[in-house]
């Protein structure tokens, strides 16, 4: 028993040393900007009273170092300040945009990898053919593509040529209102009520950034799937089994099994690759999640609910990172049992 | 000068077109750039009243934007920024990572596991957001713009020099060249430094073109500058209105700069990954360095 007990408390202490990293960076954030941090925090113009409560609340009369405590104090105790352009608290708002955030990255992931994963396989076995070469270019071009710039081509195309995609004009068209929140996505939301109308409208508003998302994150995921698949095909025991003329099928399984830790892992790496491209694509399609609520504060100069979003981003990472190491050693539990 | 280039292109295109191709591209761009000046008659900053939102034409052959000013120009120019800015930051990028890096990989012990925890610390939060978060802290301009991508991609520089001099480390190397009675300076730049070249000089145009994209994202968002320019992203940003009116050149042009840019950078990095030399800590990276990048799982470079 002494171990496990000693390996968790490790691991506590990591992730508490990691926490304060975090929080240490979105601190440095403040202190690095231009300008005093009670302007940053409280406004371009705040009152005096504002200010004398910004002053009391954060220490700013203290020295550094007891700010940082106390800012850490206060972040960890899930206090992340107010937005002084909605003088709410920015922990409420963050909570009310999550669903829509987390609803357009669970249906990209999905998307993502079932494009990723059979493209991938089969560039691998095609390795250096002309098809593996177009899968890999494609790709590549994937890769370099700004996800900001192919959510307006995508607009371009689809909502402005070919008028068959509603405007980007959030997750609901504008003439309805939203269901009542019982999961945070409207889709579902709507579905649940039987309110088909809203249910129809929520979906067609989620195709244009969820295809986008797709896109990009299938792009990575494919060079990703095709590496991980050639190393397994390099493996001595991926070569035997084709040395006994095993059916393609059987050679699939065999490669793909092997492959999959590091598909996962490496999808668990993506997660903040995805997290940014789909704040940049909520910022176009106006979606109302927290990547747009993040880069709207950015350029308003409102730091409070800056610094929310880089503790919510590293939240959501962590939490990814969480759940990869649990299937992880999920997995490996079933490996020595089997 | 330019016989030796030649040469060099020639390699390249014998071992790979996509090498050659991606390299004809960037030296285009900064040919345009020099030679726009005297070889195009419309200055990027040039406003016409008359000819606001003109579609491609011969004499526009980008067409105009908003402002009447000629699209091409605005596009030529805006490569500028898409040389400069992650070069810059490249620069910064390794100034400040490779030392930290090949401290933490020679010292070993705590000082290597607080600064992988610090980095692991950091890079919870997704790079491109805390640039740009970092950007918009400090306010609009290019100086804080390569201040914080060169920040953040020290990191990248430090961790790969740390888990090269590391792989190095574990194979005798460093106690084989001090046994032999090298002085710490001699061992860094003459048995080190030159074995850890090949992952450093593979990362530059990758960590590039991720430059680029940030910067891009930056000025989409509006907080790169506070004046409107021509880098690429900014001028995207102006456009997105005239985009949904139907004048699509004043978006889709920079756009494809951006992409052709940023292709031509990664092909590149691709291509170093499978005919560069072979890394040093390719061995140890399988093993599962923590906060490896995905591609090193593999040792062809992931494609």
């Amino acid at each position: 028993m002494e171990r496990p007990v000693r390996a968790l408390l490790r691991r506590i202490g990591v992730g508490l040393f990691l926490a304060l990293v975090v929080v240490f960076t979105s601190f440095l954030l403040v202190k690095l900007g231009a300008g005093p941090t009670d302007v940053l925090l409280g406004g371009p113009s705040p009152g005096v009273e504002e200010r004398a409560q910004l002053v009391q609340d954060y220490g700013l009369d203290r020295p550094a170092f007891v700010q940082l405590v106390r800012y850490a104090i206060r972040v960890l105790g899930g206090e992340f300040g107010r937005s002084w352009l909605t003088s709410e608290s920015v922990l409420d708002e963050i909570l009310h945009r999550l669903p829509a955030t987390l609803e357009l990255m669970l249906y990209a992931i999905f998307l993502g990898t079932l494009m990723a994963v059979p493209t991938g396989m089969a560039a691998a076995f095609a390795r250096d053919t002309a098809e593996d070469r177009t899968v890999r270019g494609t790709s590549v071009l994937g890769e370099a593509m700004p996800p900001f710039f192919l959510a307006l081509l995508v607009l371009l195309v689809f909502f402005r040529w070919l008028d068959i995609a509603p405007a980007p004009s959030g997750r609901i068209s504008i003439v309805l209102s939203p269901p009542p929140t019982i999961t945070g996505s409207y889709f579902i939301d709507a579905f649940l009520m039987q309110d088909s109308i809203a249910a129809r409208s929520a979906l067609a508003q989620l195709v244009m950034p969820v295809f986008t998302l797709a896109l990009m994150l299938g792009a990575s995921l494919t060079l990703l799937v095709r590496g991980a698949m050639l190393a397994q095909m390099d493996a001595p025991h991926f070569v035997y089994a084709r040395a006994q003329g095993m059916s393609r099928e059987m050679l699939t399984i065999i490669a793909l099994r092997g492959a999959l830790p590091a598909i996962g892992g490496g999808l668990a790496a993506q997660s903040a690759a995805l997290l940014s491209m789909t704040a940049l694509v909520e910022y176009v399609f106006a979606w109302g999640g927290i990547g747009q609520y993040g880069l709207e504060a950015m350029a308003k100069a409102d730091f409070a609910a800056v610094q929310g979003f880089i503790l919510a981003s590293a939240a959501i990472a962590a939490t990814v990172h969480l759940l990869h190491a649990v299937i992880r050693r999920l997995a490996r539990i079933r490996i020595r049992r089997a | 000068m330019i016989g030796g280039m030649l040469r060099l292109l020639r390699v390249l295109a014998r071992r790979r077109m996509g090498a050659a191709l991606a390299l004809v591209v960037l030296v285009g761009f900064a040919l345009a750039v020099l030679a726009r000046p005297v070889a195009w008659p419309y200055p990027p900053g040039a406003q016409e009243a008359g000819l606001v939102l003109q579609a491609p034409s011969l004499a526009h052959p980008l067409g105009t934007d908003g402002n009447g000013r000629d699209v091409l120009a605005r596009v030529i120019d805006g490569a500028r920024y898409a040389f400069a800015v992650p070069l810059a930051a490249l620069a910064l990028a390794i100034l400040i990572g490779a030392p930290l890096g090949l401290a933490a990989g020679l010292g070993g012990g705590w000082f290597d596991a607080f600064l992988s925890r610090i980095f692991q610390g950091i890079s919870l939060v997704p790079p491109l957001l805390l640039a740009m978060a970092l950007v918009a802290a400090m306010g609009p301009s290019l100086r804080h713009v390569v201040f914080a991508i060169g920040v953040l991609e020290a990191i990248v520089f430090a961790r790969a020099m740390r888990d090269e001099v590391r792989a190095l480390h574990e194979r005798g190397f460093v106690e084989a060249a001090t046994a032999a009675g090298n002085p710490l300076h001699r061992l860094v730049l003459v048995h080190l430094l030159p074995n850890t070249l090949a992952r450093i000089a593979g990362e530059i145009p990758r960590q590039a073109a991720w430059a680029l994209g940030v910067l891009a994202a930056m000025g989409f968002v509006g907080i790169a500058t506070a004046a409107d320019t021509t880098e690429w992203g900014s001028m995207i940003r102006e456009g997105v209105e005239h985009l949904y009116a139907g004048q699509w050149w004043v978006v889709v042009f920079p756009g494809f700069a951006l992409l052709v840019f940023g292709t031509a950078l990664r092909v590149l990095a691709e291509s170093i990954d499978e005919h560069g030399p072979r890394r040093a800590a390719s061995g140890a990276m399988l093993a599962g360095v923590p906060g490896q990048s995905a591609r090193a799982l593999s040792p062809r470079g992931a494609a």
